[in-house]
């Protein structure tokens, strides 16, 4: 599923067929799923497929992810936990020559929905996306559903319910096998809670995927942390 | 060395002055280069670079102009003449550019205070649009219907700013009358649902949609929903059709302006009419 593709191959993707082909002269890239594209690149080039922030789709108006959580977690004064939750899959396909890589596609098969995070005067607008909470890594399509490791620390001096979390696509670092996978830290504090990324895979032998924002090389003001003010 | 620093170069300057008038002016040029990087640091994401650019350079070269100026006496450089005849024609100046000054000052209000942003979508002096560039004396919007617009600042400054776009999410609003045949319970569920699939309604805060009014012709149900100001526009033109088309599809139909007329047994109908021209003809 994820990973680099010789031109010239067809793949597979759930309800998407990806193909690169040579028509009349033409290198051409082609995806039929809920609707066509057809694109022609210069050269017959490697096609990469990775997951990519799950913010893009179906127009990057927000770089949050908003995850609401089935069941909230109740966590005790200054203790540690571990648990596993989903996140939305966002397909993003890359041509690459040499060293040189760039975006010519991304997609989705999950259905998409945004909300608000605070009030309507202050607060990002996020990605939302509702997950269960499990105690190992759980099976998923992995069309659909990536696994994200969360630590969760409570560090205030009460018990702490979580009901949602909001990250960061900026700093975002996911890996692959045959799912995707994201490793994030979450720190409850008595004013709210602080999210963010740590590039280590949640098993061994995953793969690390292109990050879209460095890729564009744009330059990130924003800090590491997003602070989440707005209520647990 | 005392000796050195007072002997006199030319009327009454000594070197000690000279050194004195260098010092004055390479301290200013150290100020003034300080001053430089400190704005340039401080408003490199606040303000678009033309306009930064232009704010370094008036405040480096004030800076200057006056280190200079007041050490000018020093070097024997009498600046009581100057002052007068530069005071007069400052008054002229001043009243010719009280409009530009009153522009520049409100710019730079505008620039400091950010009411706006490039790219904003405002309404400010009964003109709607984007705005396209802040400059120092005037901002330029253009309109929806693609026209350019230069307004001075400050207008801009003294008038009410609608800022679209200001906050993340904004809420439209739509009556939709059904007739009084058709199952309101039925129209909202499917109101409800066009709105859940849409992905820019929002989550959160929620939308409303509940019977409003029982109309003159149709039971009116007020559909409220929150969208993320970016795409307000489109996700508002969009939706409409979509929950008549939606309505259709389960026969719920938007009705006309209608007035029902009832008529008293017998009387108004043409056989009442006829029954009565014919007794008025017995009559007679």
């Amino acid at each position: 599923m994820f990973g680099s593709h010789a031109f010239g191959r067809s793949i597979n993707l759930f309800n998407a067929e990806i193909k690169t082909y040579e028509d009349a002269g033409l290198y051409l890239y082609h995806r039929i799923s809920d609707h066509e594209i057809t694109k022609v690149l210069s050269s017959a080039s490697n096609l990469i497929i990775h997951p990519v922030e799950p913010v893009t789709q179906p127009k990057e108006i927000t770089h949050y992810l908003l995850v609401e959580l089935k069941k909230s977690i109740f966590l005790a004064p200054q203790s540690t936990s571990r648990y596993f939750i989903t996140f939305p899959i966002e397909v993003s396909i890359y041509i690459s020559i040499k060293k040189n890589i760039e975006q010519i596609d991304s997609f989705t098969f999950t259905k998409p929905k945004y909300t608000l995070y605070g009030t309507p005067a202050h607060g990002p607008i996020c990605k939302f996306w509702k997950s269960e909470v499990y105690s190992k890594i759980p099976d998923v399509n992995p069309y659909l559903e990536g696994v994200m490791k969360v630590k969760i620390q409570n560090t205030s001096s009460g018990w702490a319910e979580l009901q949602k979390m909001v990250f960061n696509a900026y700093y975002m670092k996911i890996f692959y096998s045959n799912f995707a996978c994201m490793n994030a830290v979450v720190k409850i504090q008595n004013n709210g809670a602080r999210t963010s990324f740590v590039e280590k895979p949640i098993s061994d032998g995953m793969k690390k995927a292109l990050e879209l924002y460095k890729l564009r090389k744009i330059p990130i003001v924003e800090k590491e942390e997003f602070v989440m003010e707005w209520g647990l | 060395m005392t000796d050195i620093l007072s002997y006199t170069v030319y009327g009454e300057v000594t070197i000690s002055d000279i050194l004195v008038f260098v010092f004055v002016v390479v301290l200013s040029l150290v100020v003034a280069r300080l001053l430089r990087t400190n704005i340039r640091r401080m408003l490199k994401d606040k303000v678009a670079a033309d306009l930064l650019n232009v704010l370094e350079k008036v405040v480096y070269y004030a800076v200057i102009v006056t280190g200079v100026i007041s050490v000018l006496p020093q070097v024997g450089i009498n600046l009581t003449g100057l002052l007068v005849a530069g005071g007069i024609v400052g008054l002229v100046i001043g009243f010719a550019s009280q409009s530009v000054v009153a522009n520049l000052i409100s710019g730079l209000f505008l620039i400091f205070e950010r009411p706006v942003k490039i790219g904003d979508q405002i309404n400010v002096v009964d003109i709607s649009g984007f705005v396209v560039d802040i400059r120092i004396l005037s901002t330029i919007v253009r309109t929806y219907d693609g026209i350019y617009v230069r307004i001075p600042n400050e207008k801009v400054f003294s008038s009410e700013i609608t800022n679209f776009v200001a906050n993340p999410a904004r809420r439209f609003e739509y009556t939709v009358g059904i007739s009084y045949s058709d199952d309101a319970e039925k129209a909202i569920t499917v109101i409800k649902n066009v709105l859940e699939e849409h992905p820019f309604v929002l989550k959160d805060p929620s939308s409303n949609v509940y019977v409003t009014d029982l109309g003159s012709s149709s039971v009116d149900i007020i559909v409220r929903a929150w969208v993320p100001s970016a795409v307000w526009y489109e996700v508002k033109s969009e939706l409409l059709w979509k929950i008549k088309v939606e309505l259709e599809k389960i026969g719920i139909v938007i009705p006309f302006p209608q007035r029902v007329i009832h008529f008293a047994e017998g009387k108004g109908t043409p056989e009442a009419e006829a029954e009565k021209d014919s007794e008025a003809r017995v009559d007679t």
